[in-house]
């Protein structure tokens, strides 16, 4: 069975919302903490709902929102959301006033902190009745989303499919981050590593997975995941890549310790075949999302050679690895 | 292709292990017996069901050194014990991992919060890096030595059902041979001052299904089954003790927080495990309700049932009754109750229920009641309108 | 409009994120759930809060809720009765 991206919707720290027009970006983002260029969202959503909604439920709304239309769908079968961290500024605020000695706790920070909060939003919009799941597991959240996606289409569960990833970085995360980063460099630095360039990021990508294809789509051709496995599994997943007529993204952060295990695969492709999408987009549980909106942007021509140096790009093989254990290809090419 | 369960673990305010848990619901024995003044001195007097093993025991008795949320420490325990049970090595077979949690981490990250803005010792800012929903799953992984596949699900109330349907599906799809699935909550002051904002609260002990329900009791658990491939059965190497013969996920879609009146997304739910079973609903022996306890939330499952079942309503029963709303965790634990129903063929009871709701009329089993248990239907349903429904069968 | 009512309708629109809502625009007895202002379960439990918060009124049900958060006039009068 053949998976096609029919419609998707980027809200990260670039300005790649709205796709109408040529994009542009910025190639190399200034500072280490990169928040999303968010759009006019009293163009998309009811201001009703809009004054209750927090932002990552904006955003998550708006992004699934367009995904929707861009693909020309109003009937999907199934929503599927990954997140690592969830809503965090609800969490945050909620918590915060708890802890506070006036204990001025309200209902909507609660109902809004739960992670499957935006998935369910969506579903409310759209009076939707089908499957919909919110899974979790952290820098692995939307690899496991998509795997859950592919599933579906795989087995005619479902033709089309809502499928997405969205994290938000708060100041406060950003600063936890960072002190959680600098023990980890002293580890680093004992270790002979070079020290860490980390940007931290956030970001939502919502695509609608089809079996059939628009006259947009961009074919998702496969897509491996694997736990822990040993090198000889790793290296059958680049079998059916051919470099060629590819380019190869990669989901390095700049984290040495990180970074290291990209080395395997690095190996094999010469560097400028090769590209990293967390420049871009920073670094959060749910980047691989902006990695492959990028590269089905790039099989699509609509990414400018001053952000991405690659032109006529017919097929891109995303690899991310995740905390040394988890890691996932996704080979993207032409209908 | 049939997805087979082969092994069960459940922790609860009822105890360790499944024969405690067993030994209290047929003895009509209740876990809801702390207050939540011991989570939250603010918080006075809500009943809650607590496990009576602090983490320090915990971390012992799972044998881990190093401090944990208590999440995932409940989670080790539950699903080493399902692992165990099913005489299977997750290193063997093409090993999974599924589990659910809607609380991650939160306990230590409120108690480092907490630590933070009063005086007196400080907790150190490790403790919030397993703050993620997917630590806690992650560290159970390597704890039980899983080879192939693990992932998180979280949607609310409904997670852990969702992460066994998750895992037969995979299964089905010949990825993993072996999936230890279900999920685990602990009791946190987040989770308890966010229902009481809500005021979801009793603050007497839960009425399931009853006239004079007020609200939920909070509790704490985890529960996980083995889902063994139907290969892995034929060939000898595992004793099956049930069948998943269906599940089903939907969403009711009519409020952020509340059920619509007429339960259509749990009928939904149900209707589409019993279509994929191929079960009709006259077959259902018994449901183990979502049952909280909450006008709504019973009013409206009532309500779904009926039209589902029209005059042949099965024996029906909460659980929660015993282990209060354990969350997250409810699914998994519900599934293993609902797997101990069909092996000793026998009813479970709803506990403090004397007067039919208004709203539906719909009568849930009080007592215990021993007769052949063929279908059971476990219900879950979340914030968000997230309902699943797992069918679970016999072995014939 | 007395002082009393006005800020009591300037701390619904600041809670409930009215944008472009001003006091004035609020009748003082007309239905604030349903239709008229549009509110709904989870903003009255937002209001309960706010009770218990500025005026130190605890709401203890929902039900209890229903009858008193009918519109600004009846939540100014349980105010008035609860501070007597």
């Amino acid at each position: 069975m053949r998976i096609f991206i029919n419609g998707s919707a980027c809200i990260s720290p670039q300005p790649f919302f709205d796709c109408s027009k040529p994009l542009e970006g910025v190639s190399e983002c200034v500072g280490d903490k990169l928040n999303c260029v968010e759009p006019d969202y009293t163009q998309l959503l009811d201001p009703r709902m809009l004054r209750r909604m927090s932002r990552i439920i904006k955003i998550g709304m708006a992004s699934g929102l367009s995904a929707m239309s861009r693909a020309n769908t109003s009937e999907i079968d199934a929503i599927i959301t990954g997140t690592g961290f969830g809503c965090l500024e609800d969490t945050s605020s909620f918590l915060g006033k708890m802890i506070d000695a006036s204990r001025a706790m309200n209902p909507t920070s609660f109902i809004q902190s739960t992670h499957n909060a935006i998935g369910s939003q969506i579903a409310l919009h759209l009076r939707f009745n089908g499957y919909n799941n919110t899974i979790v597991h952290s820098g692995f959240a939307f690899e496991s989303a998509l795997d859950d996606a592919l599933l579906l289409l795989k087995n005619g569960e479902a033709k089309n499919v809502l499928v997405g990833g969205i994290d938000e970085l708060t100041q406060d995360l950003y600063t936890l981050l960072k002190r959680i980063q600098d023990i980890k460099e002293r580890s680093n630095k004992i270790n002979g590593r070079q020290a860490s360039t980390i940007k931290y990021g956030e970001g939502c990508v919502y695509l609608v997975l089809s079996d059939t294809p628009n006259s947009d789509s961009v074919e998702i051709k496969e897509f491996n995941t694997f736990y822990k496995p040993d090198q000889k599994t790793l290296e059958s997943a680049l079998k059916s890549f051919s470099q060629e007529n590819g380019i190869v993204m990669f989901g390095k952060n700049g984290d040495s310790s990180n970074d290291e295990s990209y080395s395997w695969i690095e190996s094999k492709y010469s560097n400028r075949n090769t590209f990293s999408f967390k420049n871009l987009c920073g670094e959060y549980p749910t980047a691989p999302a902006f990695g492959l909106w990028l590269s089905a942007a790039l099989i699509k021509g609509i990414i400018p050679t001053s952000i991405i140096a690659a032109q006529n790009v017919n097929e891109v093989l995303i690899y991310n690895c995740f905390d040394n254990d988890y890691h996932s290809f996704i080979r993207l090419g032409k209908c | 292709m049939k997805v087979y369960v082969a092994g069960l673990g459940v922790v609860s305010g009822l105890g360790v292990g499944v024969k405690s848990n067993f030994d209290a619901l047929i003895s009509k024995n209740h876990g809801i017996r702390s207050l939540s003044n011991e989570i939250d001195p603010f918080l006075e007097n809500f009943p809650i069901a607590r496990l009576n093993l602090d983490d320090r025991a915990l971390s012992k008795l799972v044998g881990v050194q190093t401090r944990m949320p208590r999440t995932a420490l409940l989670s080790m325990l539950a699903a080493s014990e399902a692992l165990n049970n099913s005489g299977l090595s997750a290193q063997q077979y093409r090993s999974g991992f599924i589990s659910a949690t809607t609380v991650g981490g939160m306990d230590l990250t409120e108690q480092y919060f907490l630590s933070q803005h009063q005086g007196g010792k400080k907790l150190g800012i490790r403790n919030i890096r397993n703050h993620e929903c997917g630590r806690a799953t992650h560290l159970a992984a390597e704890y039980l030595k899983v080879n192939s596949y693990v992932s998180t699900i979280n949607t609310a109330c409904s997670s852990s059902a969702n992460s066994i349907m998750l895992g037969a599906r995979l299964i089905k799809d010949n990825r993993l041979d072996v999936v230890i699935a279900g999920g685990a909550d602990a009791l946190t002051a987040f989770t308890l001052n966010g229902f009481n904002t809500l005021l979801l609260l009793d603050n007497e002990l839960n009425k399931p299904f009853d006239a004079q329900r007020k609200g939920l009791n909070l509790g704490e658990g985890s529960g996980y089954v083995v889902l063994v491939s139907e290969r892995l059965v034929q060939s000898g190497q595992v004793k099956p003790i049930a069948v998943l013969s269906g599940y089903a996920n939907t969403t009711d879609a009519y409020h952020q927080t509340a059920l619509s009146p007429d339960g259509n997304g749990p009928y939904l739910s149900m209707s589409g495990a019993l279509k994929v079973a191929q079960v009709n609903p006259n077959q259902v022996d018994y449901i183990n309700l979502h049952g909280t306890a909450t006008p709504n939330n019973d009013a409206s499952e009532g309500a779904a049932i009926i039209r589902l079942f029209n005059e042949g309503i099965p024996s029906i029963s909460s659980t929660k009754s015993f282990t209060g709303h354990t969350l997250g965790a409810s699914g998994g634990i519900e599934a293993v109750y609902s797997i101990l129903a069909i092996n000793h063929g026998v009813i479970l009871p709803n506990l403090r229920y004397s007067t039919p709701m208004t709203e539906v009329a719909i009568t849930p089993n009080a007592e215990v009641e021993y007769k052949p248990v063929n279908h059971v239907l476990s219900n879950s349903f979340g914030f968000g309108g997230n309902c699943t429904s797992l069918l679970f069968s016999k072995i014939s | 409009m007395d002082e009393f009512t006005l800020n009591l309708k300037r701390q619904i629109i600041a809670r409930m994120n009215l944008q472009g809502v001003k006091p004035e625009d609020i009748v003082d007895d007309a239905p604030l759930f349903g239709d008229g202002l549009g509110l709904d379960s989870i903003d009255a439990l937002e209001i309960i809060v706010l009770l218990q918060q500025e005026y130190g009124i605890k709401i203890a049900s929902a039900e209890e809720g229903k009858t008193v958060l009918k519109s600004v006039k009846t939540i100014a009068d349980f105010i008035k009765q609860k501070q007597a």
